[in-house]
């Protein structure tokens, strides 16, 4: 009865994708569990398709719908980047990891496979996604959940990779931010290089990044309209006694719904963090508003994505899709991908300063990241919003 | 009438209980409302709990405790058995000893009770020296450095006593120690959504983030892990006793001789004691320990100076080699002879069977292995515990990077870290270990000719030795 009723309302979303073919249909239908970040952006394109969707998940939908989603990013402002204000900063400030060569492929290839498996759950997700049950939930339902739920925070499964960016990207912004906090510059560990600052991990999940920026001491919201992956994030604050202790909630919804929303909230942010969220998303400009009105003059904006390179289709779509046959047809979007001098204009001309920007390398045998200069596949950016 | 009586007497029994259920639910309720409110201060969880107080787990609490990243975390070690002090030396040695690596020693006095051993007593080695009591071949490791030592010996017993009282005076802030700990059962989840448990045998319930399991070769955490264990036993047994020696200027040689039963270890205590590690088979084990004091000795010397299974033919292959080597590169050492064994030090004999064990992995989510209940060699290298110890410092090492990052101790992603690099340090060592206890257990004239020609080469060639001196000494 549920799986006829997710399958009728499949339908229009596969006419809406085009190119969605039936393996990836099938593997989402046998596998229904709910996972991943900006479904409301996703939700939002189909309920701009489809009525019928937009109906079952009105509260789901973000406000504003820019829709040149599926056919690219939006004209580019023409301001060219950029290369005098972009720094590098140095290996050990940034986690120190090893830097292992020859991954490029197989991580492109890991990369795919996270993706496909993120957009696939997001498809179920979205669609699916049950409009209000946010609220009160009791013990047993928080171990139940955890239990139902065990993807997210199976370190060994689908999001492995996710799991290990932390031991770069925690370092990254742990040290970028506790920089300017005097607390840290006088510690010598990073315990509470964090206390007293004010983040938002914007397409959180299931708290993957919130919960060691909480432990670190920052007061964190995170935030995700998938409200299933939010209610595992929840019931782990209420099993951890460190994140009993830590300052860290989560709410479920659009960054641009959670800007509407919380008027009070607009300019209180240190620092927005969006870490692999906006390869996902459709209408960037509209969420780089949003961030932007968050964060505080000074404050700065961390993101972590995938650039949009030749090397990236040909690993990604070809080797991935078509040779391999590891990921499904169709599912992943190399368009989407957003390439740097892309993210910093669009930044710019918001009033931000692109102040770092390295790449990324993902060795899949070690289960390790490394900061490489060449950011042809994953890169993390930091942008700095003029005081 | 009976009967009704006792339906009625049931139906009331029913009623009892069924109260007796409502009591303990409000009373439960109660104490969870009770428990909530006085927040994550509750006694019964601790960050880290390490099983076992021995050599291995009381360094994990020590070097958990006195690192700065972790003044904020909680750890409870579990003692099976009592707490001990380190008081005055005893006049008797006891029998059970560790060689003590170099980097075991930084170990040490990164912890801080280097000094206290010392002052206690400690035994430098200078030299080690190992022959094959089926040829002349002989091999002779001694430090050409500024640092001359090759190991400490020292009384297992000595190392645990500081590390308690080290955990006493200044670990007391972040480190629990409970004694007469008996380990009932710990039951570990899938990933880190859930809490590990540990329950003991007086009933009290523990909860926590990573369990270290240092609880020996018949780990029950490991147990509890269910991952994959290759182990065997040997078919020997180890004597060990404390010996009176003479004949060494200061006796700081190490020596081991290895005969067709196992390798005989003389290990120096002090100017005229050593102490004993006498690989044998199970049934010489039993004949040795049912001599009297005199006789065991006379065995003893024999072992150690036996001609008998000299093998003539290797011995002038060997010398004729030697002979034409010495043409070219001058000899550069001179063998020395072992000590004559004059004594017990009371009756000290007591005998253990020995083994090889080795699980697959050393983590799992919120369990990581240490010591012995990860690793169980042969102890003729004398490496067992080192490899311990260098655990000991590998995991630190990935906590400390798992708190500076705000991540979850019990973390899958960090412990297998720790485990990729203690296995790639750990295996070569155990199977070179368990190699050479295979190569020198047999009088097979081939492999003994093998055998042979292999160490007096790497007795000759200075660049092997040091390598292979400085890969068991770090």
């Amino acid at each position: 009865m549920r799986t006829t009723a997710r399958c009728r309302r499949l339908l229009p979303l596969r006419a809406d994708l085009g190119r969605c073919l039936r393996t990836s249909l099938a593997a989402a239908l046998q596998r229904p569990v709910p996972l991943h970040t900006n479904a409301a952006v996703f939700a939002a394109s189909f309920s701009s398709s489809s009525s019928s969707l937009a109906a079952d998940n009105s509260d789901v939908v973000a406000p504003s719908v820019d829709d040149y989603g599926s056919a690219g990013l939006a004209p580019i402002p023409t301001k060219r980047l950029l290369h005098s204000n972009l720094t590098t900063p140095s290996l050990s400030s940034a986690g120190g990891n090893d830097v292992f060569g020859f991954p490029l492929i197989s991580n492109k290839w890991f990369k795919q496979q996270h993706n496909a498996n993120q957009l696939r759950k997001l498809h179920t997700t979205a669609v699916d996604a049950p409009a209000t049950k946010l609220s009160s939930i009791d013990n047993d339902d928080v171990t139940r959940f955890a239990r139902l739920s065990g993807e997210w925070w199976d370190e060994r499964g689908a999001l492995k990779p996710l799991h290990s960016l932390n031991q770069a990207r925690v370092p990254w912004i742990r040290d970028t931010l506790g920089s300017r906090t005097s607390k840290s510059s006088t510690t010598d560990d990073g315990r509470s290089s964090l206390a007293g600052l004010r983040l938002m991990d914007v397409g959180c999940g299931a708290g993957v990044l919130s919960e060691p920026l909480a432990r670190l001491g920052a007061h964190v919201i995170g935030l995700d309209a998938a409200d299933d992956a939010i209610d595992v994030a929840r019931a782990r604050t209420r099993l951890d006694p460190d994140l009993k202790r830590a300052n860290i909630e989560y709410r479920c919804g659009s960054v641009e719904s959670f800007v509407a929303d919380n008027p009070k909230m607009v300019g209180s942010f240190d620092a927005i963090v969006a870490s692999e969220v906006i390869e996902h998303v459709l209408s960037l400009e509209s969420f780089l508003d949003a961030c932007v009105q968050l964060v505080k003059p000074g404050g700065q904006l961390f993101f972590t994505t995938l650039n949009r390179t030749l090397l990236s289709r040909v690993m990604a779509i070809w080797v991935a899709e078509d040779v391999l046959g590891i990921v499904p047809q169709g599912v992943h979007d190399w368009n989407k991908f957003v390439p740097p001098n892309d993210l910093a204009a669009l930044l710019e001309a918001r009033g931000c300063n692109v102040r770092l920007l390295n790449g990324l390398c993902y060795n899949p045998l070690m289960n390790k990241w490394s900061w490489v200069a060449d950011t042809s596949i994953n890169y993390a950016l930091m942008a700095r919003k003029e005081a | 009438m009976a009967l009704s009586r006792i339906l009625r007497s049931s139906t009331n029994l029913s009623a009892t209980s069924l109260i007796a259920n409502q009591l303990t639910r409000i009373c439960r309720s109660f104490a969870s409302t009770s428990s909530t409110s006085s927040s994550a201060a509750s006694s019964d969880y601790y960050d880290v709990i390490v099983v076992g107080g021995g050599l291995v787990g009381n360094a994990m609490a020590c070097n958990f405790g006195l690192n700065s990243n972790f003044q904020e975390k909680k750890l409870l070690l579990l003692e099976a058995g009592g707490t001990r002090s380190l008081g005055a030396p005893s006049k008797l040695y006891s029998n059970r000893v560790s060689a003590v690596s170099p980097s075991s020693k930084r170990l040490f006095q990164k912890l801080g009770i280097w000094d206290r051993l010392e002052a206690y007593r400690v035994k430098s080695v200078r030299q080690l020296q190992v022959m094959d009591s089926c040829s002349q071949s002989a091999i002779h490791f001694e430090r050409q450095s500024f640092q001359s030592e090759v190991a400490w010996i020292i009384e297992n017993d000595a190392i645990i006593g500081a590390l308690f009282d080290k955990l006493a005076s200044d670990c007391s802030k972040n480190v629990t120690v409970k004694s007469k700990a008996r380990l009932k059962s710990c039951s570990l989840p899938a990933d880190t959504s859930e809490l590990a448990q540990v329950v003991l045998e007086d009933g009290s319930v523990f909860e926590t983030k990573l369990i270290i399991g240092a609880d020996g070769a018949k780990s029950k955490v490991r147990e509890a892990m269910e991952i994959g264990y290759t182990g065997w036993e040997y078919g020997q047994k180890a004597i060990v006793a404390t010996l009176q020696v003479s004949g060494g200027a200061d006796n700081e040689v190490a020596w081991q001789r290895f005969t067709p039963f196992g390798p005989v270890a003389i290990l120096p205590l002090s100017a005229n004691l050593s102490s004993l590690v006498w690989t044998t088979s199970p049934d010489k084990c039993d004949q040795l320990l049912a001599l009297n004091e005199d006789e065991f000795v006379d065995q003893l010397n024999e072992a150690l100076w036996s001609e008998e299974t000299q093998d003539s033919f290797v011995n002038k292959a060997l010398f004729t080699v030697d002979s034409m080597l010495s043409t070219v590169l001058p000899a550069t050492s001179v063998v020395q002879l072992p000590p004559t064994i004059t004594g017990l030090q009371s009756d000290s004999r007591a005998a253990f069977p020995l083994g090889f064990g080795h699980a697959h992995t050393y983590v799992k989510p919120r369990a990581a292995l240490i010591g012995d209940a990860a690793h169980r060699v042969h102890p003729l290298a004398g490496q067992g515990v080192n490899l311990g110890w260098g655990d000991v410092q590998e995991l630190i090492e990935v906590l400390q990077k798992v708190v500076r990052s705000g991540g979850d101790l019990g973390s899958m992603t960090s412990l297998a870290e720790y485990d990729s690099r203690r296995q790639m340090r750990n295996v070569p060592t155990m199977v070179a270990i368990d190699w050479l206890n295979r190569l020198y257990g047999t009088n097979f004239a081939p492999v003994v000719m093998a055998r042979s020609l292999g160490l007096y080469g790497v007795n000759r060639f200075g660049a092997l030795k040091n390598l292979i001196m400085d890969r068991a000494s770090a």
